[in-house]
């Protein structure tokens, strides 16, 4: 449980924190350490430096901008998240996800770029950052960078990230009016951790047709990822059980699905499609409410 | 209070090793349920509220009449646990599942059951 020694420092800028990740050999970026430090007390990661973002108090601000865009900054916790009054009303399923990361302690600690960077194929927030079709902005040595989430994860702890790019913040879209979200989750009953989690975003037109959907998948796959056979299934149907079963079904489709002591992959693509299932029907009813 | 929580204690003990606890080995013999990540002890937000009850008999072994409570809880709520998921399960034909009892051992199950009635 003896890590690795290691250098600290502690940037008041996040230009500073870049240069600093450049210029390290082996260096990485701490925020809330809930991924990072229990890897580095099993020895399974062994930094040479490490960048605490902690006092770039601005990283953790969640701002509304003038075009309806939601920024969340990349230190804001799970916490954060979860209780923010805009989150709540235009992201819903963000919120939901933010809720069912770990258990309080994590989700006062940690924060939502950790997890983005971290990439855990098992992390709750990749789901609704794919659904709701977020911007990862991220600053480098040679500038600013804007990723979409959907070309974001790459695979196991892999992701678009540079080794010295930070991530400043994470930029949701608003959604159109009619739009309701959910996240639901099915979560490995020890660690907590998604064995699967399905974020939906729905959008319906008056008439109550779905106008569209976006299904973001996390926990089955080696990367979370968006269901587009659940997608085009269920949009332009009128939404009810026998769309949404039909939509939910062809969640899985494609996928090479983990297998673990958790979850053999049959079951787990079985389980993508029972909780995209109850995401479709949750974001649907709100989208009407 | 002392026998209360101890009976708690013993009750989620046993549900534990009726739908959570393995301890699984690869074919090399490494023990794969090795931390608290992996493997599942049940706490107070996995189980149902408790009414207890006791009978009072003294034990004519020791002055005092006095017995030990310590794990008694386990005896019955295993059985109890698995019985209940059985009962569930019986129209569709299904009588025995290996402990740990959990989710996709269940399910498992039942696609077999429903294969077997086609």
């Amino acid at each position: 449980m003896i890590t690795h020694p290691f250098t600290y420092q502690a940037p008041s800028t996040i230009d500073e924190a870049v240069q600093q990740l450049d210029r390290s050999d082996e260096g990485k970026v701490i925020a809330g350490g809930h991924s990072l430090l229990p890897l580095m007390k099993l020895g399974l990661a062994q930094p040479e430096a490490l960048i605490d973002l902690r006092r770039i108090a601005s990283l953790r601000e969640i701002r509304s901008e003038a075009d309806g865009t939601i920024a969340i900054g990349a230190l804001a916790t799970h916490r954060d998240i979860t209780h923010d009054q805009t989150v709540r009303a235009k992201l819903v399923a963000l919120a939901e996800a933010a809720g069912a990361v770990g258990d309080l302690q994590v989700r006062a600690r940690g924060t939502i770029g950790g997890s983005l960077a971290h990439a855990d194929p098992a992390a709750d927030e990749p789901a609704p950052a794919l659904a709701y079709d977020a911007i990862i902005r991220a600053v480098g040595p040679k500038g600013r960078r804007d990723i979409k989430a959907s070309e974001y994860f790459k695979g196991v702890f892999e992701t678009a990230l540079a080794a010295n790019e930070i991530i400043a913040e994470i930029r949701f879209p608003a959604p159109d009016g009619r739009t309701g979200g959910a996240y639901a989750k099915f979560a490995h009953p020890a660690s907590g951790f998604a064995i699967t989690g399905v974020a939906a975003v729905i959008t319906i037109k008056a008439d109550g047709t779905v106008e569209r959907a976006a299904i973001g998948v996390t926990g089955a796959a080696a990367a979370a990822y968006r269901a587009t056979a659940a997608e085009k299934a269920l949009a332009g149907t009128n939404g009810d059980a026998k769309a949404i079963a039909a939509a939910a079904a062809k969640a899985a489709d494609g996928i090479t699905a983990l297998s673990d002591l958790a979850a053999s992959s049959d079951y787990r693509k079985h389980l993508v499609t029972v909780y995209a299932k109850r995401a479709i029907e949750r974001a649907i009813s709100r989208a009407k409410a | 209070m002392i026998v209360e929580g101890q009976l708690h204690g013993g009750i989620t003990q046993g549900i534990g090793q009726a739908l959570y606890e393995g301890a699984v080995y690869d074919n090399d013999g490494q023990l794969l349920s090795g931390s608290m990540m992996e493997y599942h002890v049940p706490s107070a937000e996995d189980v149902p509220a408790f009414d207890l009850d006791s009978t009072v008999t003294l034990t004519n072994t020791n002055p005092l009449g006095v017995k030990g409570i310590g794990e008694a809880g386990t005896i019955g709520s295993t059985p109890a646990a698995v019985n209940a998921v059985i009962d569930a399960l019986s129209p569709l034909g299904i009588k025995h599942i290996d402990m740990p009892l959990t989710s996709e051992k269940i399910w498992r199950a039942i696609r077999a059951a429903g294969e077997g009635r086609r």
